[in-house]
């Protein structure tokens, strides 16, 4: 197999907070991500999937562990040094609101990297920046347009057009279609699902709807607390769950069809996610695991392959 | 696969339904709401929205309806002023109906309006925050509430709260009762506003978006208690989502919504196995399922909604449909019957179109596939 353009290895990023306290959002993950591959990332909120993606993406300083990226190990470089691998390395943001300057254009914001990473100037700036917007499905029109004149769904497209603008290899999008409606989620995933594609580009997609998660995705890895629970390929992921976790998950996410819907067993968890301070010891899972035995309770069960390419953290397995 | 049998307790139902409690006087009329022809704008700054423009739907007694659409299209809007919730100004009721148990809530004054709000119905929001007063226990909330519609005393009001609290199956119900709102979790908060909602035994419960901001197995646990609620107190639920699976798990009986208008009503079967208009059947289309491997294009509708400063004159998803024809964009169409109580605003069903697309639809099995 060819090297993983992105290797991560016993990554954590802990949070101060308050006097002492450690807020253990993401604890010891490993994974790869292959070329030209889709990595879904789902999880319900709080779990640590956002903060998994900016350490990635180096936003913010891992707090151990390792991140190699296309060879490069990135884990403990500067800013300035990051520059390359910001070149390689996109973002895509859940709230297409908030994360545009209202106050730049569009075509000055898909310009910005652009320009920060000296790619073109003069007419070939401008026919680039008209490429990107029509690539994303707006026109050369729209460049001259401020955030609040576009829909939601354009808004997004405008965040896509810019992480594209530095012709990157890897994009980690953080709940991208989470704040558009369902038509709308269906234009953007099929927009990425194409660039994805035709490029070849590799993803993190971070989302918490299993079934777009399903869909766009290669694999599927699973999150609950700050750490990977399970990780499969994305067919298998659906079709045969392992971990108690992602059991329950699935079955609580509703099919848009009654007829299925109502003959369907779901497992109802008692209680919710505790609290990512004080995590309760042995699996994190424990106290809402209908099938939780005292080991559980006292050891930290490991992620390891249960299945070729089907890795579990479970002692069920 | 191995699975665990659905765990909810429902003891809690039993006992807080003490069967000698008299149920309310009911008129034996079948239909407990009923919308007729609603008509709701708004006066802003850069002119009128036409929010909802002639809204008719009906919910049965004892029954599950839903109301699904894209964000902006009326749902909220027009429930809120059948709770007599829609400010004014901005907003103005520019004609129709709105029936509910024998009379028109229309002609109502706010004061017979703040006697029914609560009592008779009892409505849940998106986020639990807006219904819940940040400053005063939740006990107490669930109390005042009590205490505004019935003639009980104060200790009683809360003992009601606390029962009301174990209900909706709040763990600790008594501790959690002298709690204020930001002690309680988001799915925690849901569950105390449906607690306050049902605690004058509504006959109506609207919920307008009740998990929407819930994460997934917390969304399963309310949609539970939900479903309980409604086969042991036989509760009628008025449900408004965007989330077409909850929906197929909650409801009986479906109204699209688009652009300020219905496009379509019938049972739960009619519009996810029969859909006639192409706006229901390309919504159904464009969301994937988690049981379906297909990886490639979802069927996406093109464009956005139109503006309600000035919806078009014909059919408002004219022009995203990729059926419209030249009647289209002139003319609205009327509703036409398709069946028992499937109705379609769409000219392809109109009898004088000769190709309808979607004829024999029943005999592809069920699944939309034009
Ligand atoms: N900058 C921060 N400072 C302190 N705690 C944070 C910070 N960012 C996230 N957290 C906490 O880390 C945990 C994981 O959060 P996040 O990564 O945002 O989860 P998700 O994206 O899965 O919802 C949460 O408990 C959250 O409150
Ligand atoms: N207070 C208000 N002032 C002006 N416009 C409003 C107001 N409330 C709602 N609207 C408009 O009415 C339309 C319908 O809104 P709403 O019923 O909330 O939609 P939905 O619930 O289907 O998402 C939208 O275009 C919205 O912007
Ligand atoms: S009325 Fe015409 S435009 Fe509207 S949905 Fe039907 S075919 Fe399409
Ligand atoms: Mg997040
Ligand atoms: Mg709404």
């Amino acid at each position: 197999m060819t090297e993983p353009v992105l290797l991560v290895e016993n990554l954590r990023k802990y949070f101060e907070i308050g006097k002492r306290q450690i807020l253990k959002a993401v604890d010891d993950v490993s994974f790869t991500v292959a070329r030209g591959e889709v990595l879904g990332i789902v999880g319900e909120s709080g779990c640590g999937k956002t903060t998994l993606g900016r350490t990635v993406a180096r936003l913010y300083k891992p707090t151990s562990g390792k991140i190699v990226f296309d060879s490069e190990d990135t884990t403990n470089k500067s800013d300035a040094e990051l520059l390359g691998f910001r070149k390689k390395l996109q973002m895509i943001f859940q709230d297409p609101y908030a994360s545009l300057d209202p106050r730049m254009t569009a075509g000055e914001i898909i310009a910005e990297p652009i320009d920060v990473h000296t790619l073109a100037r003069g007419s070939e700036r401008t026919e680039r920046i008209n490429y990107l917007l029509n690539l994303v499905g707006l026109n050369p029109e729209h460049a001259n347009r401020f955030p609040h004149e576009f829909s939601g769904g354009q808004r997004q497209r405008i965040g896509i057009a810019r992480a594209l603008a530095v012709d990157p290899e890897f994009i980690i999008a953080d709940e991208p279609i989470s704040s558009l409606d369902v038509s709308i989620q269906a234009q953007i995933v099929n927009l990425l699902t194409r660039l994805q594609e035709e490029r070849g580009l590799s993803f993190m997609f971070i989302a918490h709807d299993l079934s777009m998660v399903r869909h766009f995705s290669h694999r599927v890895a699973v999150m609950y607390l700050g750490k990977i629970v399970e990780i499969a390929p994305s067919g298998k992921m659906h079709a045969s769950p392992l971990h108690p976790y992602t059991k329950a998950l699935m079955s609580a996410n509703p099919i848009p069809d009654p007829v299925v819907e109502n003959s369907r067993t779901r497992i109802a968890l008692p209680g919710e996610v505790p609290s990512p301070i004080d995590p309760p010891p042995g699996c994190r899972f424990a106290e809402r695991c209908p099938h939780a035995h005292d080991r559980c309770r006292e050891e930290e069960p490991v992620l390891k392959e249960a299945e070729t390419g089907h890795r579990v953290s479970c002692f069920l397995y | 696969m191995e699975r665990m049998e659905h765990t909810t307790t429902n003891k809690e139902f039993n006992q807080a339904l003490t069967p000698g409690k008299p149920g309310k006087p009911v008129k034996p009329a079948e239909t407990l709401l009923s919308i007729e022809d609603l008509h709701v704008s708004f006066h802003t700054y850069a002119g009128e929205v036409r929010a909802v423009r002639g809204v008719t739907y009906s919910v049965e007694q004892g029954g599950s309806l839903a109301v699904v659409g894209e964000s902006g299209c009326g749902k909220t809007v027009t429930v809120q002023t059948v709770m007599g919730l829609t400010p004014i100004p901005p907003g103005y009721i520019k004609g129709g109906k709105v029936i509910f148990n024998g009379q028109d809530l229309l002609q109502l004054s706010e004061k017979q309006m703040q006697s029914i709000r609560g009592k008779d119905m009892g409505m849940i929001f998106q986020d639990p925050m807006t219904g819940l007063n940040p400053t005063m226990t939740v006990g107490r909330q669930i109390a005042e509430t009590v205490q505004r519609h019935q003639n009980v005393s104060r200790g009683e009001a809360m003992e009601r709260a606390v029962e009301m609290l174990s209900l909706v199956e709040i763990p600790n119900p008594r501790v959690r009762a002298n709690q204020y709102p930001h002690q309680f979790s988001g799915g925690m908060r849901q569950r105390a506003m449906i607690a306050m909602a049902l605690a004058c035994e509504p006959l109506l419960l609207i919920a307008d978006e009740p998990t929407t901001s819930l994460d997934v197995t917390i969304q399963s646990q309310i949609l539970d208690l939900l479903q309980n609620l409604q086969e042991r107190l036989g509760m009628t639920i008025l449900l408004i989502s965007h989330n077409l699976g909850v929906v197929a798990r909650l409801s009986k009986s479906i109204v699209v919504m688009y652009a300020g208008k219905v496009v379509e009503t019938g049972s739960s079967s009619d519009i996810f196995y029969n859909a006639a208009h192409p706006y229901t059947r390309a919504l159904l289309r464009s969301v994937p399922r988690m049981d379906r491997e297909i990886r490639g294009e979802l069927a996406s509708i093109p464009g956005t909604p139109p503006d309600l400063f000035q919806p078009p004159e014909g059919c408002a998803f004219a022009p995203r449909c990729k059926y419209a024809m030249k009647v289209c964009t002139k003319c609205d169409a009327q509703p036409i019957k398709l069946g028992d109580n499937h109705y379609v605003s769409c000219w392809l069903h109109h009898e004088a179109n000769p190709n309808n697309p979607f004829e024999n639809k029943s005999e592809n099995g069920g699944r939309n596939s034009d």
